[in-house]
């Protein structure tokens, strides 16, 4: 079997076990009583190992690397999932690549210790945008590790996806480890991340879309039977349908430590995002009424899907990191494998 | 770049530099894609029976070859369909001795393909052809008019899809034939197209007589054979996008707008950037593909979806190439002869016009998009809106 099948195996067989332990339509009615982080999934996820899926095998973990964790996470945005998977797989891969991850990486991979991402800080010692950082028991920054303590919580959750509710946090005052990896690897495996959780909801909108408009009637006859809503349906099927690939190619890049791993991430995360954003909108049009429902667990889907294009910097911004480089160009061949 | 890509790109340049004396002598082009089709360089898998190397399949290494050849200034191809299309449905469809005689042959150049589907009267609606292969003695008499054919001006030899039996429905009784173009009873007319050029034509057929070895495939089986060539047809639309985005970014790196060097405004960067990121979506999706065919596997969504992707985004670069030029797009000859004016304005207002050709020529967007949605998304088929 070659590695790439492995991989899916691995990523299908997390996805079975989300559809057994915390499906999709589980997600709406545990949101209306715990919003935010499902510490039942996290416990699950923990035992089975999915937590440590990136994290050193001397640590407990799988050992596994960033293109294992994408194809999981394509299963977990399909599910929006609300555990700190993203936090958790960087932490692991963090710890591959430098010392400074192993004081918190075993517990975080037992589902022992909640961590998440501070992608950002400001001047006044506040890291804003923090998914999960009110459940927060350790910090991930690109350069360093910290716990938290309850009094470093600052606000409230907030945000547009009700599965990732974001919180500030006063980091002053924390002690900081440093990773001892280089910050932009981590950087674009987060990127590649959140490509990934994007598209999977993308994916699954569109099929609970295609399930709707097969048996919704009007005028005496199936939605199917007319051609420009079949027509639509197949764009945006054409559209997202080369992304899972571009996903494993960006991350086997990043896998095999290439030059342009960087820049293809960033590239990625830009073009996955904003295709998946734009067809999760597509799939709200083609529902109707229902899609335009807060109850209806497309919503869920779709708040994921504009999230994640709005998350570690908006698709403007990737694209135009990438630009610098066509000043100098010499031929892409270099950065295209 | 992988480290054998690499490897691969300095061998093939180094092969290149010995075998091509800037010469396009068609004998020594034809050796030099003989050799080179034995070493895999090119069409890859072709079986070494038939002169290939039986490789596995690799589009980045395919890559290389076209970067290569472009660097040296090699025709890239041969004109007409042979590597596109002839060659890889006779290795699926053709008998040994149609392999042997014609499969080397159509992917070096040596026999120079064309392709006949197409009718005035079946574009989009193939099944609606109507060219007759009539039952002839131990062979067949056929009669029709065939259109659009690409290169048939070029070619010594057409791809034919004919009907053989009247009486079966619209998508049965069809089959294939192998015929050479010097075939008494052979019309060819060429078509000028609207960039002024002559890239297609049509192709009388009055009594043509063709014996039974020149069928492809079974009687009736013409139908099923089409979808395969298509398949293969589909495949090729979109093949050197990397290609023509270098040059895309050659231009804007070249020019100004408003005064202005072009690369220096945010808009321009963002669109390049936003074609790069389609681009390599693109590409990731043409290896699994090429992975897919070499493992037989059947057509799926991302095989029904490739060509629809390709169209759109040739026709967003081509349509921003013509932006960037500004006002010199106006410039651009519309004669097709060898003038060296306004070389720039020419390519792009060209790549422009055959953007939209792409998007009707081997199964329209709107067919694409019919396809897509009953064998990739398998939606219920239409009752009738």
């Amino acid at each position: 079997m070659s590695d790439r099948q492995e991989l899916a195996g691995v990523a299908e067989q997390f996805g079975r076990m989300l559809d057994a332990v915390a499906p999709l339509s589980d997600r709406r009615r545990r949101a209306e009583d715990q919003p935010g982080l499902d510490r039942r999934l996290v416990s699950h996820l923990g035992e089975e190992g999915y937590l440590g899926l990136t994290a050193p095998e001397e640590a407990g973990g799988a050992g596994l690397g960033l293109t294992a964790a994408a194809g999981c996470m394509l299963e977990a945005g399909a599910r929006a999932a609300a555990a700190p998977l993203a936090a958790s797989w960087l932490l692991g891969l963090a710890a591959q690549a430098g010392e400074g991850a192993a004081g918190l990486v075993g517990e975080v991979a037992a589902g022992s210790l909640i961590i998440a991402l501070a992608p950002a800080v400001d001047r006044s010692g506040r890291s804003s945008g923090v998914v999960y950082g009110l459940q927060a028991e350790a910090l991930l920054s690109w350069q360093a590790t910290a716990r938290v303590e309850a009094h470093s919580r600052r606000s409230d959750e907030a945000g547009l996806d009700i599965t990732q509710p974001i919180a500030t946090l006063d980091i002053e005052g924390l002690s900081f480890e440093p990773l001892g990896a280089p910050p932009e690897r981590l950087r674009s495996a987060a990127l590649i991340l959140a490509a990934a959780d994007a598209l999977g909801a993308a994916r699954a909108a569109l099929a609970m879309t295609v399930d709707y408009v097969t048996a919704r009637r009007q005028f005496g006859r199936p939605l199917t039977d007319f051609q420009a809503l079949r027509h639509k349906l197949a764009d945006l099927a054409a559209d997202l349908e080369p992304l899972p690939l571009m996903i494993v190619h960006a991350a086997e890049a990043f896998d095999r430590g290439q030059p342009a791993a960087d820049r293809l991430a960033a590239l990625t995360k830009a073009h996955v995002t904003t295709r998946a954003a734009e067809a999760a909108k597509a799939c709200v049009f083609l529902t109707g009424g229902m899609g335009f429902t807060w109850e209806y667990d497309l919503a869920l889907l779709v708040r994921r899907a504009l999230f994640d294009r709005a998350y570690l910097g908006a698709p403007r911004s990737h694209y135009l990191s990438c630009a610098t480089s066509y000043a100098s160009f010499n031929g892409s061949a270099a950065t295209a494998e | 770049m992988r480290d054998d890509l690499l490897d691969l790109d300095r061998e093939i340049a180094t092969f290149l530099a010995e075998t091509w004396g800037g010469s396009s002598s068609t004998a020594s082009l034809l050796e030099l894609r003989r050799e080179a089709l034995a070493r895999g360089y090119f069409a890859r898998t072709t079986p070494k029976s038939f002169g290939g190397a039986g490789l596995s399949a690799d589009p980045f290494a395919e890559q290389v070859w076209r970067d290569a050849c472009r660097r040296a200034d090699v025709p890239l191809r041969p004109e007409g369909m042979g590597v596109q299309l002839v060659a890889p449905t006779l290795l699926e469809a053709g008998s040994e001795d149609q392999k042997h005689r014609f499969v080397r042959a159509a992917l070096t150049g040596e026999h120079v393909w064309c392709q006949g589907f197409s009718e005035p009267g079946a574009g989009s609606d193939l099944a609606a052809l109507r060219t007759r292969a009539d039952p002839d003695g131990d062979g067949y008499r056929i009669n029709g008019h065939k259109i659009w054919t690409t290169h048939v001006d070029r070619a010594g030899w057409i791809l034919l899809l004919c009907r053989t039996d009247t009486t079966a429905a619209r998508h049965g009784g069809l089959s294939f034939f192998l015929l050479d173009l010097n075939t008494p009873g052979v019309t060819v007319r060429p078509i000028r197209q609207i960039t002024g050029e002559t890239e297609f034509g049509e192709v009388f057929l009055d009594e043509v007589h063709l014996p039974a070895s020149e069928r492809l495939g079974r009687e009736g089986d013409g139908w099923r054979i089409a979808n395969l060539a298509l398949r293969h047809e589909r495949g090729w639309i979109g093949e050197d996008l990397r290609g023509e985005f270098d040059r895309l970014v050659s231009l804007a790196r070249s020019t100004e707008l408003d005064g202005r060097a072009a690369l220096a405004c945010d808009d321009v960067r963002l669109e390049l950037a936003q074609i790069e990121g389609a681009l390599v979506a693109h590409e990731a999706a043409a290896a699994e593909r090429l992975r897919r065919m070499g493992d037989e596997a059947e057509p799926a969504l991302i095989d029904y979806s490739a060509k629809l992707y390709a169209t759109e985004l040739m026709s967003r670069l081509t349509g921003f190439g013509v932006d960037l030029l500004g006002e010199r797009a106006g410039l651009a000859p519309h004669t097709s002869d060898a003038s060296e004016s306004e070389p720039e304005a020419r390519y792009w207002m060209r790549q422009d016009f055959w953007s939209l050709a792409y998007a009707i020529a081997g199964g329209s967007s709107f067919i694409q998009k019919d396809v897509i949605a009953a064998r990739g998304l398998r939606l219920p088929r239409a009752g009738g809106a």
